[in-house]
């Protein structure tokens, strides 16, 4: 068997080189036997004579020899192959017009598939035995009278606090190991040479405990998360590459993040961003940089620092077990001294895979899109495919002729589809190729438009990107040929070779079939496009309060994200210092006005909570606690928020006078339900003296678009009784600038100013709201613009198809035309006949896909902006008004040919 | 492939017969089993030799024999075929066979008892 299969494949690899052999053994024959001749006494010429009567026709026995051969099955293909490719040649448009969709489809995919691998399925690289390593996810009550948050409900989180992660790393035999990790935004160095980072601060079992080794120097270790230790850094080998080239170069040198400097000693391997998805310049160990950040008080409880926790399961330990003596460890630690009463004693830790994405929380806006995006891409590759599946199928009713002389040569219908899926999937195989082209170009710019953040590994291509390109080449060559090989390997296709005519309505359901297909899922898409561009212009124009063209924020100092809540050796700023620096900012070109606040304008950041009581309610009457913000007099005008009632601050507002303050409309709606909120009563950071509300503001944006959550704003110069809030304000503060003309050009001469006046302050942060409102509005934009054009290609596809398919049928039909033409039928009524044909085709994709839509509809739900409905009739009705017309657009050309049909030639053929 | 006559089909079997029995004595280029079927036969079955090479090959492309190019002893350059194991499994199988039905013929040919 095996002896015979290497024959056959011999023989298909080196037929020329046999044919000659079998000369050469001819050859020896007929000298042989002549030579036995001349020995018996024949003279030579006579004796080469005899000898070839002798042997028998050369050239025949040559032929059964060759025929004893046989034909392997790779000389049939590469046959095939030969024939795919002559064809191509001489089709180059159909061929280009195939090859070039199926390639933006698969290539498209491709980087799609890749990306989905990596967010959902492959672990984070270089991390040891990663099947062992499992995330922490703790539920657990928030009692309604922590920090005034106003709910008791459940949450789920991937942290814990220090003391409950204490507990984990007690004895346990089904743990092998535990580590833990908290990512955050730092500055690195001071003043103008500042810069931002994300830093990880980590245990110093985190990097034994993932098993990762450096590509230089040394990883952070036990005995460096110790405040008696050195405090060491070590960096991301992107960071490495960016800031310090040389990995030489990098080692020995400093860091600097609040006011410690870090020596570095190591550097990761490239692509390495331990167990999160999100990209990491430097780790540092969680002693230094906690208690730098927090004093010493990070470690108590309810100071809101959290860890996320990993565990390594020890080998043979079920899930199960493990979770269930972390559940009881966690219990019991709270069970002890030194916890608040207001934990939840009953708090369960289940445990989930390394990757976050895979936890039980449900998907965020962020992870969703992906997911969305790479449905939408699977739609334009089953469009394209169905489009190449079409035009064969057009190819094969133009063949007939063709296809009619090579089974009468005795091709057979075996031979003929074999022949159709050959040329399919060379034509797949050759836009495999041209598709890996695109995912090269492609890949890099979609993920990082999807997931900026996200550390990607360096090369788009990776195996899984081309493994799927490989099987969709395969599955689309294969699955494409299927509906014209079937129809041509049936014998009514072929077997009319003397006429022209007749056969053309053969296959003509399945073509019909493909141009319903392709226009539905052209609907698909194109409504796709209209619900996301509707919300996307509904948050456009989403009034965020404040009037965001000519603002810019400036977040003094570095202390956005965590702050030096405790333990802090003396303020870095004072009310003087904040002063020169709004005066030094005052003073340069084209500003305007600067105003203060201590949370800055949409973007959350430096929001503050405290308890806070209304008089005359029981409890706080809203859905997410109220926050605070201290700010001056100007703020609202400066920021451009509208007094609705009442007034704002004014230079009176105080120490010593009366305690005032302005809630915004959402606060105010919520507490006293459209009944006037001036005069009304809070009671703040439990005073017993009454804050008065002396007006109402429009609700800005901090958060969520569009804001509900209720603020309430108190005057700077108030101050508050609280020592934690007025250590607040004191270092939490942001410049809010109004500027003449376009604020980027302002960005950097207000830096300068600042640097100048302080050069020791830490790097400031300034943000642009504009640009910063188009970051918020990000997902309706990058949504709408791939739908759109996803659905630009789909629609170009379709009417591409259906000018196919409704100009073959007229050309068929050509003959019918000119004698309906000679029976009386004017041109107007040809031409309507055919159009009315391909607007039935779309018609009937358009209810087709709007039914898809509808179904499909449930999946963009949750990513669309402010809770709007995918199932808007609007969109709908828009994306069936685009199809109909492209496809009455796409069948005019037929349908004028059809209406020019020449009654006389008609005729004179009968 | 061409249905063949029962006569060719019968002179197919006995000529692929006629090859192995050959190759018996060991390895022997075309020529040389020409030679030795004539002799063997005493010039009893004619063959016209070429449609000797079909066969040959097809013997090959089965897997009964096995070819090489090797030198002759007379210092040219020849093919030589060899019986291999299947080969010789094969040869026992037709022997059999041919026996059985020359064993019939001879029954059928004999004027009755």
């Amino acid at each position: 068997m095996l002896k015979q299969l290497r024959f056959r494949l011999r023989s298909s690899w080196d037929r020329r080189r046999r044919d000659a052999e079998l000369d050469d053994e001819i050859r020896f024959h007929l000298a042989e036997e002549a030579e036995v001749r001349v020995e018996a006494g024949l003279s030579l010429e006579r004796a080469q004579a005899e000898a070839r009567r002798n042997f028998g026709n050369v050239t025949l026995i040559r032929e059964q020899t060759r025929e004893a051969w046989g034909w392997a099955p790779v000389e049939l293909l590469v046959k095939d192959i030969r024939d795919a490719f002559r064809m191509m040649r001489r089709n180059a448009g159909y061929t280009c017009a195939v090859v070039l969709t199926l390639a933006l489809g698969i290539g498209l995919n491709a980087p799609m598939y890749e990306m989905l691998s990596r967010l959902f399925l492959e672990p984070p690289p270089h991390i040891e035995e990663p099947d062992r390593v499992r995330r922490l996810w703790v539920s657990e009550r928030i009692d309604p009278g922590d920090r005034g948050v106003s709910t008791g409900r459940t949450w789920v989180v991937d942290a814990l606090q220090w003391l409950d992660f204490n507990a984990l790393t007690a004895d346990n035999a089904l743990i092998d190991g535990v580590a833990g990790h908290r990512v955050s935004f730092r500055t690195n160095g001071r003043g103008q040479r500042a810069e931002n980072l994300t830093v990880s601060w980590v245990t110093g079992e985190f990097f034994d405990f993932l098993g990762v080794a450096p590509t230089a120097g040394r990883l952070i270790a036990t005995e460096d998360d110790d405040l008696a230790a050195q405090p060491v850094a070590v960096i991301s080998d992107a960071y490495r590459r960016q800031r310090f080239g040389s990995a030489e170069e990098a080692l020995g040198t400093t860091l600097s993040f609040e006011d410690v400097t870090y020596l570095v000693v190591g550097v990761l391997p490239p692509g390495f961003s331990g167990p999160r998805s999100n990209a990491v310049d430097v780790w540092l160990p969680l002693e230094h940089a906690a208690t730098a950040s927090r004093g010493n008080s990070w470690r108590r409880y309810g100071t809101t620092f959290y860890l996320t926790p990993f565990i390594r399961l020890a080998p043979g330990a079920t899930e199960e077990a493990a979770s269930a003596a972390v559940t009881a460890a966690v219990r019991a630690a709270r069970a002890g001294s030194g916890f608040p009463d207001s934990l939840d004693r009953e708090a369960t830790v289940a445990l989930g895979p390394i990757l976050r994405t895979r936890g039980p929380t449900t998907l965020r806006r962020h992870m969703r899109l992906p997911l969305i995006a790479a449905g939408i891409t699977f739609v334009v590759l089953l469009v394209a495919g169905v489009n190449m599946s079409n035009l064969l199928m057009l190819r094969v009713a133009a063949r007939r002729r063709e296809l009619a002389v090579r089974y009468a040569l005795g091709l057979g219908r075996w031979g003929i589809g074999r022949l159709l899926v050959t040329e399919s999937l060379v034509l797949a195989a050759l836009s495999g190729v041209v598709a890996l082209g695109v995912a090269a170009v492609t890949g890099d710019a979609l993920r990082r438009t999807l997931l900026p953040s996200y550390q990607w590994a360096e090369d788009p291509l990776g195996a899984t990107a081309v493994g799927f390109t490989g099987i969709a080449v395969l599955a689309i060559g294969l699955a494409v040929a299927l509906a014209p090989a079937v129809y041509a390997a049936r014998s009514r296709g072929i077997e009319r070779l003397d006429s022209s005519r007749g056969a053309s309505a053969l296959g003509t359901p399945v073509r019909t079939g493909l141009i319903v297909v392709q226009a539905a899922l052209s609907v698909v898409l194109l409504s796709g496009t209209a619900v996301f561009y509707r919300s996307f212009e509904a948050a456009r124009q989403v009034d965020v309060g404040y009037a965001k063209e000519h603002l810019l924020t400036v977040t003094l100092g570095s202390f956005h994200g965590d702050t030096r809540l405790d333990g802090l050796d003396g303020a870095p700023l004072d009310e003087s210092a904040i002063r020169a620096m709004e005066a030094r900012v005052r003073g340069v070109p084209e500003v305007l006005d600067v105003a203060q606040g201590t949370s800055s304008p949409m973007s959350g950041g430096g929001a503050a909570y405290a308890d806070l009581r209304i008089e005359g309610l029981d409890r706080l009457p809203f859905r997410s606690s109220p926050h605070v913000n201290f700010t001056t007099p100007n703020f609202f005008d400066v920021a451009g928020l509208d007094i609705r009632e009442g007034r704002g601050f004014t230079e009176w507002d105080r120490e010593g006078t009366r305690k005032v303050a302005v809630v915004n409309a959402s606060f105010a709606q919520q507490a006293w339900h459209g009944r006037s909120a001036v005069g009304r009563c809070l009671f703040v950071s439990g005073d017993a003296d009454c804050t008065t509300v002396v007006g109402v503001v429009e609700p800005a944006v901090n958060w969520t678009l569009p804001e509900t959550d209720p603020v309430y704003y108190l005057p700077i110069a108030q101050g508050s009784s609280d020592p934690a809030l007025s250590g607040w304000t004191s270092i939490q503060r942001a410049l809010i600038v109004r500027t003449a003309g376009s604020p980027g050009r302002v960005e950097a001469p207000v830096l300068g100013a600042l640097a100048e006046l302080f050069p020791e302050l830490p790097g400031h942060h300034v943000r642009n709201l504009s640009t910063q409102f188009a970051a918020r509005i990000r997902t309706w934009r990058t949504g709408t613009r791939l739908f759109a054009a996803s659905a630009m290609l789909a629609v170009l596809l379709a009417a591409i198809g259906l000018y196919a398919v409704i100009a073959f049928g007229v050309r068929q039909r050509e003959h019918e035309f000119g004698i309906r033409r000679a029976l009386g039928a004017r041109a107007s009524n040809l031409l309507r006949m055919v159009l009315a044909r391909g607007f039935a085709l779309a018609a009937a994709g358009v209810a087709a896909g709007t039914v898809a839509a509808l179904w499909a509809s449930r999946f963009v739900e949750p990513l669309l902006f402010d809770g709007r409905s995918p199932r808007d009739p609007l969109a709908f009705a828009a994306a069936a008004l685009v199809l109909l017309t492209i496809a009455v657009m796409a069948s005019f050309l037929p349908a004028r040919r059809a209406s020019r049909a020449d009654p006389r030639r008609a005729l004179e053929a009968e | 492939m061409t249905p063949a006559s029962p006569r060719n089909q019968l002179l197919y079997g006995t000529l692929d017969l006629l090859i192995l029995r050959t190759l018996v004595y060991g390895p022997a280029h075309g020529h040389a089993i020409a030679g030795h079927i004539q002799r063997v036969s005493e010039d009893a079955l004619r063959i016209e030799t070429g449609s000797l090479y079909p066969a040959l090959h097809r013997l090959e492309a089965r897997g009964w024999i096995a070819a090489k190019w090797k030198t002759s002893d007379k210092g040219k350059r020849a093919r030589y075929y060899r019986l291999t194991r299947t080969g010789r499994r094969q040869l026992a199988v037709e022997q059999t066979r041919w026996q059985q039905l020359s064993v019939a013929v001879t029954r059928v040919l004999r004027p009755a008892d």
